[in-house]
């Protein structure tokens, strides 16, 4: 009698399949509580027109959408929000090589700085920007009295009015480039050493050894973080939301805070679930682009 | 060493030991995996089904009476339904807390004047903050309804419109000492921000504050423009005197900038508040009160707006506010690099303090507003409460969170003002809408150990009894999403992006589209 016999039904009840499928009942009515319902209704606030006491004027079919394209306010919104997330995206990947190499090398106090080169991730966006606030402040801020004392600037600058969206992309970027550090570095552990050393026999150059060797082992882990940054970058509101509210001139008024100015600001929940809608198609096209781009198969 | 036999048994033999095995298990105490799952899951379902009956059970046995509208009188409530809940003080019952939403100023204020009312009223209130995004926060558990632990709150006036609108905010009109109150305020304009296009009262003011403009006297004396005590020797009369003053400032390369404008990134206070500010000075209420049409296309708003990009265009003022938040203007200008600003009338005290500011003790109000009229806009807030039918409560309910309302609004239920004292007579010293807190020489000794001198006492106490509110402000429905349209308007008109002339035209069809996509003073008929 073989161990999974087609023929063994237990006595009663349901089979492992089903069982199983019982099992995750919980999770299923859970999800659909926490995602499906929201986005369905979501969908449905979408479609109608709201007055700025949130409430429902009328059916308005594809009105907010329609209105959202021609809406000049959400085609800068999307081109500073793209801005904002190129600027982190590159500068999360980059910063992150870097250091990961850094710390991919043997030295004395290694696993205390990896350690510590983590935390920026630890904190919330929130703290993030409380901290930047700290550090960017036309007043009292640790940056401007640093440029000062080394004589780079005459005299405190509004760094945020000068710098815009690039400066929070900075700060952003601070934030979340321990991720792309600690998953790089797990990709450069997993490169066998002798293929260094071949490659030094065969004479390649440091940039060469790079290209060749150790980008195609950390091909996926710089998949993951392409799409956890973009996504993340695009989602992002709290530090706007916190340190410029969109200003100056509407210069850091990305999509999001775009988004929660029609919610909650104006009262208009249909249009506001319909830019959400937006920004999510916008992620996952972003998104499907890496996946086809870094999955292909080599010819 | 095995023989064949053995191998060839061996097939039967483990047949038999598995057949045993099974009897074994089945006989034993041991479960197996499945079954541990199944019997777990049973278990889960089960104590699920207790807590949903019990909470069912409690729920029922709990739950308030069918909503009703509130009681007009006293007698009224005291004839509600006795429930086993203890007898308050004035006959009331003990209910659920009553909670008050406040966003982050000065929470120990609030406390301390909830503990007092918890022990006057053998009350149980608590008080919720509402860090961040307070209007965020509130339209949501407004939207969610009974069960959101939302009793009370603060508003700004267009917000309150909006969600009277809705339905969410109590009408006070039937309330008992209402006509008491009203005749009690020492601002009769004041009353205007509570009334609705329907008659109907939404709100009490929770302080009366204004925006007028200060000074650094410190500046203004290098610049040759203030006297030996630091004050201003010929204050403004309009606006054109304004820039012209400040030209003469940067002339005498005292500052950089002469003025600081309070143009910060704010919805509720930026650059958008300092336009009403303006208008209002110039005796310009920007919208009809009755057809609530924009009123604004004139020569005295299209100056204003001309005075404003002259400022930033012949570097009079700091363009560099323009990303500033509320706390970081204020802290800038404490450093004393500017002569003037305008601020609430409470941050007086942050520019006195010599912890925060070089120049404390120099800074002042002028003594007069500039502008035709000099009138001072009213930039208050106020304590409304949710609807009592919407939050489906009791009239024994409605009738202890009335007077928490009152409480905090006007007096206690021995005749005494309260919670206004704690607010005007110790740090920020918001103002009140009752003249009496204004005659109490504790105030006024209050206020003037925090550096204000006689003066400045006087020049507020003046314009809180005089403020003026904007009627377009109330009863608008749409007008957050005008206001909300200037912060984008007025920041590219000062900078030059877009010329006096556009920005008017662009704030007229704004106002026009917005009247007619979501209506006038008909809605409310």
């Amino acid at each position: 009698m073989t161990r999974n016999s087609g023929s063994a039904k237990p006595k009663r009840g349901l089979t492992d399949s089903q069982f199983a499928l019982f099992l995750i009942i919980p999770l299923v009515i859970f999800q659909a509580a926490l995602s499906v319902y929201p986005g369905a209704v979501a969908l449905w606030m979408s479609l109608q027109k709201f007055n700025p006491s949130g409430q429902v004027m009328r059916f308005y079919g594809a009105g907010n959408y329609i209105k959202a394209f021609a809406d000049p306010e959400v085609q800068a919104s999307t081109l500073i929000s793209l801005e904002y997330t190129v600027t982190i995206v590159v500068v999360t990947v980059l910063l992150g090589l870097g250091v990961s190499l850094l710390l991919n090398e043997q030295f004395k106090g290694r696993s205390i700085i990896r350690v510590l080169v983590i935390l920026p991730w630890a904190i919330p966006e929130y703290a993030t920007a409380l901290l930047y606030g700290n550090v960017y402040s036309q007043t009292y801020g640790t940056l401007n009295g640093l440029l000062l004392q080394l004589g780079l600037i005459p005299e405190y600058l509004p760094i945020v009015s000068i710098g815009t969206i690039w400066v929070l992309a900075l700060a952003y970027a601070w934030h979340y480039a321990p991720l792309a550090i600690f998953f790089f570095l797990g990709s450069l552990q997993s490169v066998p050493e002798h293929l260094y050393q071949q490659a030094r026999i065969d004479g390649a150059s440091v940039f060469r050894r790079f290209r060749t060797v150790t980008l195609p082992y950390m091909r996926y882990a710089l998949l993951i973080i392409l799409v956890l940054a973009t996504t993340d970058a695009l989602k992002s509101l709290d530090l706007v939301w916190n340190l410029t509210q969109g200003g100056p001139n509407g210069m850091t008024r990305v999509l999001t805070y775009y988004v929660y100015r029609a919610t909650f600001i104006l009262g208009d929940l249909g249009y506001g679930a319909a830019l959400s809608f937006i920004l999510m198609l916008l992620i996952m096209l972003v998104t499907a682009v890496y996946f086809i781009v870094l999955t292909r198969r080599r010819r | 060493m095995r023989s064949w036999g053995d191998v060839m048994s061996q097939p039967h033999k483990k047949e038999k030991e598995n057949e045993n095995e099974k009897k074994i298990l089945q006989n034993s105490s041991k479960v197996t995996r499945r079954e541990a799952l199944s019997k777990m899951t049973t278990a889960a379902i089960g104590a699920a089904a207790v807590v949903v009956v019990g909470g069912v059970a409690y729920y029922l046995s709990t739950s308030q009476a069918p909503p009703s509208p509130p009681p007009a009188t006293t007698t009224e409530v005291t004839t509600a339904p006795m429930t086993t809940a203890a007898v308050t003080q004035t006959g009331l019952t003990a209910g659920p807390p009553i909670y008050f939403n406040i966003w982050a100023f000065h929470p120990e204020i609030v406390q301390a004047n909830m503990k007092i009312f918890d022990q006057e009223y053998n009350e149980n209130c608590d008080i919720l903050q509402v860090p961040g995004d307070y209007y965020g926060s509130l339209l949501t558990k407004l939207m969610t309804g009974p069960g959101s632990r939302m009793d009370m709150m603060y508003l700004h006036g267009d917000y309150m419109t909006r969600y009277y609108k809705a339905g969410w905010i109590q009408p006070l009109n039937d309330e008992e000492h209402y006509n008491e109150i009203r005749n009690d305020y020492g601002n009769k304009n004041l009353l205007d921000v509570l009334m609705m296009p329907d008659g109907k009262q939404t709100g009490w003011v929770y302080f009366n504050g204004t925006v007028p403009i200060q000074y650094n006297g410190k500046v203004l004396q290098k610049a040759g423009l203030a006297d030996d005590t630091g004050h201003i020797k010929s204050s403004p009369k309009t606006w054109d005197d304004f820039v012209q003053m400040c030209r003469d400032i940067v002339k005498s390369k005292v500052v950089k900038y002469a003025y600081l404008p309070k143009w910060i990134q704010c919805s509720t206070c930026g650059i958008n508040e300092v336009f009403d500010e303006y208008c209002i000075s110039e005796g310009e209420l920007q919208f009809d009160k009755v057809t609530q049409e924009p009123t604004f296309e004139n020569d005295t708003v299209m100056h204003i707006l001309e005075n404003m990009r002259t400022l930033i265009a012949e570097n009079l003022a700091d363009p560099g506010v323009l990303a500033l938040n509320e706390q970081d203007h204020i802290t800038t200008f404490c450093a004393g690099k500017h002569a003037f600003t305008e601020v609430h009338d409470y941050d007086l005290v942050s520019f006195n303090d010599p912890t925060q500011s070089p120049d404390a003790g120099s800074y002042h109000w002028l003594p007069a507003q500039p502008g035709s009229k000099g009138w001072y806009p009213f930039m208050g807030a106020i304590y409304c409460i949710t609807s009592h039918e919407y939050m489906k409560r009791s009239a024994n309910d409605a009738k202890r969170l009335e007077r928490l309302h009152q409480f905090y609004a006007w007096k206690d239920k021995d005749g005494n003002y309260v919670a206004g004292k704690q607010w005007i007579q110790s740090p920020p010293f918001l103002g009140q809408p009752y003249t009496q807190y204004y005659d109490d020489p504790a105030t006024k000794a209050a206020w003037l150990k925090q550096t204000y001198d006689e003066g400045d006492f006087e020049t507020r106490k003046n314009a809180h009894l005089t403020a003026v509110v904007p009627p377009g402000y109330h009863g608008i429905v749409w007008y957050s999403n005008w206001h909300e349209d200037l912060m984008t308007t007025l920041p590219k008109m000062v900078l030059g992006q877009m010329t006096p002339q556009d920005a008017m035209k662009h704030m007229v069809d704004t106002a026009n589209s917005l009247l007619k996509d979501f209506g006038g003073p008909e809605i409310w008929k």
